[in-house]
């Protein structure tokens, strides 16, 4: 069920009508948000179920096992990690390596192709994967507690606000506060309303729009326009993602606090960030805060010299490259944040940069623009779509004033509006008095009514939310 | 009783969420009230996938793109070929694909014992374009019999209450003529179209970058030849024709060697219509305008009779003279 249609409206209403009545005891508001969250997880096909419950029911009695035999927890984590990951390698990067390995046969002059495997790619499986496997490693490391009720469980991991696009809530946040029913006060429903209007009007009006522009761009083959029409497109496209998946975080936060729960803050305004590694502290945070955690700092993290922090940070950027999905353009997305990293690291220009006048400014947008050509492997269908229009931005003698009519009027006003508003962020100007930001009490549902009606009258043409394939 | 509602109601009142949705369903109401636009949405989904859903229920197919479910009415065709089921099969911006062409071929009812296809060969119907603006592609990936009755139901709401519908606020907010976006989709498939002039100049220019960007593939025309011969030799009366447009669209599509195209066509077993055209005029330099369209369905039916008679009236290779 996506949260921008009305399958998911009639259940929301459903659900959050009968949240008061059955949220007071243990097992039976347990079981309730598990059998809900199925329900809107199954929505897309059932058998994602059996995936999503058979990795769950390892995970759930593998961390008992620990504990009950601590002896062999090293075995019961590698089940976990076997099951979990080993789901992900089928279901997501079989074909991949299947593809990859015809090809270099047929390199190596091998006449034989593996056959290609007819396989159902469960929405949202590196989402619940991840969620799921930092309880066992958590539990491993004596961190967490491991619960012994199984709807404890499942209510955690399957949870339909986050389940299928994040934010990716740790067991340890999470579990603690599904043992209680806090009272939703009126602050906290007013809260996640907000969120909730806010995730709208990001995805249905923004991303959704804009989506026009960078789908035009990079789905006509590349031939599009010259250096300004690729710039725009590579812009329109970083809108686009931004919206959309903070677009679902908000939701999906404003959805818990209905129900009086908290999920982590996802996104700080990334594209205001004045250096990379900046960036990776407001992008995705629950993310990038996980492969710290049970990937960058189990390698050893900087705690070995200069060139092994370098060696380790750069795994990590890979192994979330590919975390994104089953393909080289992730793969370079992955590596070229690592390498631009790496020389931030080695140069320190970011503070150098930030010293001279106008020098904020000026790292701001050397930021954006190594984000956004970045941002080209992760949105090309393949290499060679990418490095043409690599090529391309950086191909001056193209640049043609007309190139903006290429591409749909709106979703270029949008663009370059959102990033505008971003930039406010940057040079922390508040917003004036006459603003609905600065709006008093009485006047903010009026505002937020009017972003909601907007949501419906000035929608984009729709569609699923980009996060869901990972 | 009374007194609970009294008392939801003054909760709603207090609280800031309650507040917000009162308020957003006062702006819903109130647009509804004062955008009385009596338009059904040109996209509607629910269109499209009707036409997906279509099962052996005719025996004449007309396949094509937009030139044709505006151009041809399968109700006036149906009235010059009498005792044939016409549909209007055809969809925005497609091209001859395999995927199109198979489900064209679900439509026929096998028991039918003159099955007649109506290929609109249009140029842009011949590229390769794999753009999102390919209607058949875009409602067959999202097609499902629960998509299909939500769109049904979406549809029904939206003709009652435009106010909702995308298409009709954007033409509002873009100011563009109103009139101009007057179409009526009837059941049969045909979209009638267009009853005042608007501006051709912007079509236009989409057609020349499409021509630029595509050219027409020899690989796409292979694959409809290759169609029409299976078909002929299945026993199905294949007729192509060129929709009628203006002479400035005419110009875009230069490219296209109609004649060697005709030549090919025919050998594959298709019959190539050559309709009158005086007195037909485009509503947006590409398109039919409703009255121009019914024109041409009389007379495309009118040459299919005749040539149906020529066919019938032809000795077979057992009454030839020895």
């Amino acid at each position: 069920m996506q949260f921008n249609s009305l399958e998911f409206l009639f259940f929301c209403v459903v659900f959050y009508a009968a949240w008061p009545l059955l949220r007071a005891g243990n097992n039976c508001r347990w079981a309730y948000i598990t059998a809900a969250s199925f329900l809107f997880y199954g929505w897309w096909d059932w058998r994602y179920l059996v995936l999503l419950v058979g990795n769950g029911l390892v995970d759930f009695y593998g961390a008992a096992a620990m504990v009950r035999w601590p002896r062999w927890k090293k075995y019961f984590l590698a089940l976990s990690l076997f099951g979990n990951l080993g789901s992900l390698a089928v279901f997501k990067y079989l074909n991949f390596f299947t593809l990859n390995t015809n090809q270099a046969l047929s390199f190596l002059g091998v006449d034989a192709q593996l056959p290609l495997a007819n396989l159902l790619l469960p929405v949202g499986i590196s989402f619940y994967t991840f969620q799921s496997m930092s309880y066992t490693i958590d539990v491993y490391r004596g961190e967490l507690k491991p619960t012994n009720n199984v709807l404890h469980f499942f209510a955690f991991l399957s949870m339909f606000p986050q389940l299928v696009a994040g934010p990716i809530v740790r067991a340890a946040d999470l579990l603690p506060q599904l043992t209680e029913a806090p009272p939703v006060t009126e602050a906290m429903r007013w809260r996640g309303t907000q969120l909730v209007v806010a995730g709208l009007f990001k995805k249905m009006v923004i991303a959704d729009t804009v989506a026009i522009a960078a789908n035009h761009a990079f789905n006509a083959d590349g031939s599009g326009g010259g250096c300004l029409f690729w710039w725009l497109a590579t812009a329109a496209f970083a809108v686009q993602i931004y919206c959309d998946f903070s677009g679902y975080s908000d939701i999906a936060r404003g959805l818990s606090n209905w129900m009086g729960y908290e999920f982590p803050v996802n996104f700080d305004h990334p594209y205001a960030a004045c250096s990379l590694r900046d960036f990776w502290g407001r992008w995705h945070i629950s993310l990038s805060t996980w492969f710290r955690d049970y990937v960058y700092i189990p390698l050893g993290g900087s705690h070995h010299g200069a060139a092994r922090s370098h060696l380790n940070m750069w795994l990590t950027m890979i192994v979330s490259g590919v975390w994104h999905g089953a393909n080289w353009t992730f793969v370079a997305w992955g590596a070229l944040h690592a390498l631009l990293l790496s020389v931030e690291r080695l140069t320190r220009w970011p503070e150098r940069v930030g010293r001279i006048p106008g020098g904020r400014f000026a790292a701001w947008l050397f930021t954006l623009m190594m984000v956004l050509v970045a941002w080209v492997f992760f949105r090309a269908e393949n290499i060679g779509q990418a490095l043409h229009v690599v090529g391309m931005m950086f191909n001056v003698r193209t640049f043609a004033l007309s190139d903006i009519g290429l591409l749909n009027d709106r979703a270029v006003l949008f663009t370059l509006l959102f990033l505008a508003s971003e930039l406010r962020f940057l040079i922390r100007i508040p917003w004036p008095a006459w603003t609905p930001a600065q709006f008093g009490t009485r006047l903010q549902p009026a505002w937020t009514a009017l972003v909601l009606a907007a949501c419906v009258y000035l929608r984009g043409p729709g569609g699923a939310f980009i996060y869901f394939q990972f | 009783m009374i007194q609970r509602a009294i008392h939801l109601v003054r909760c709603l009142l207090v609280d800031r969420t309650g507040q917000t949705l009162l308020m957003a369903a006062a702006i819903l109401g109130l647009a509804g009230w004062c955008i009385d636009e009596p338009l059904p949405p040109e996209n509607d989904q629910a269109f499209w996938y009707e036409k997906l859903s279509w099962r052996g229920n005719a025996d004449a197919v007309i396949l094509g793109d937009s030139r044709l479910h505006r151009g041809l009415s399968p109700k006036v065709m149906a009235a010059e070929l009498p005792g044939t089921r016409v549909l209007n099969f055809g969809f925005s911006s497609v091209e001859y694909s395999p995927e199109y062409l198979d489900a064209a071929e679900r439509i026929f009812d096998q028991r039918s014992r003159q099955k007649i296809a109506l290929l609109g060969v249009t140029p842009h119907s011949l590229r390769d374009r794999r753009e999102s603006t390919n209607q058949f592609f875009r409602s067959s990936e999202t097609f499902t019999p629960f998509t299909h009755q939500k769109a049904r139901w979406l549809g029904w709401v939206e003709r009652r209450w435009p106010a909702l519908s995308r298409q009709v606020i954007e033409a509002l907010v873009r100011g563009r003529n109103r009139a101009s976006f007057k179409t009526r989709q009837h059941p049969d498939g045909w979209v009638e179209s267009g009853d005042s002039q608007i501006n051709p100049a912007p079509l236009l220019a989409v057609y020349r970058r499409i021509q630029q960007q595509h050219p027409v593939d020899d690989r796409i025309i292979h694959v409809l030849l290759s169609r029409v011969r299976e078909w002929t030799s299945q026993g199905i009366h294949v007729y192509g024709f060129r929709p009628p447009t203006c002479p400035e669209m005419e110009e875009t599509e230069s490219d296209f060697s109609e004649a060697a195209f005709v030549e090919a066509f025919e050998n594959a077993g298709g019959v190539w219509l050559t309709p009158s055209t005086p007195g037909l005029r485009t509503f947006d330099g590409s398109h039919l305008d409703a009255e121009s369209a019914m024109l041409l369905s009389t007379r495309v039916a009118h040459t299919i009779q005749v040539s149906q008679r020529l066919i019938a009236e032809r000795p077979t290779d057992d009454s030839k003279p020895q």
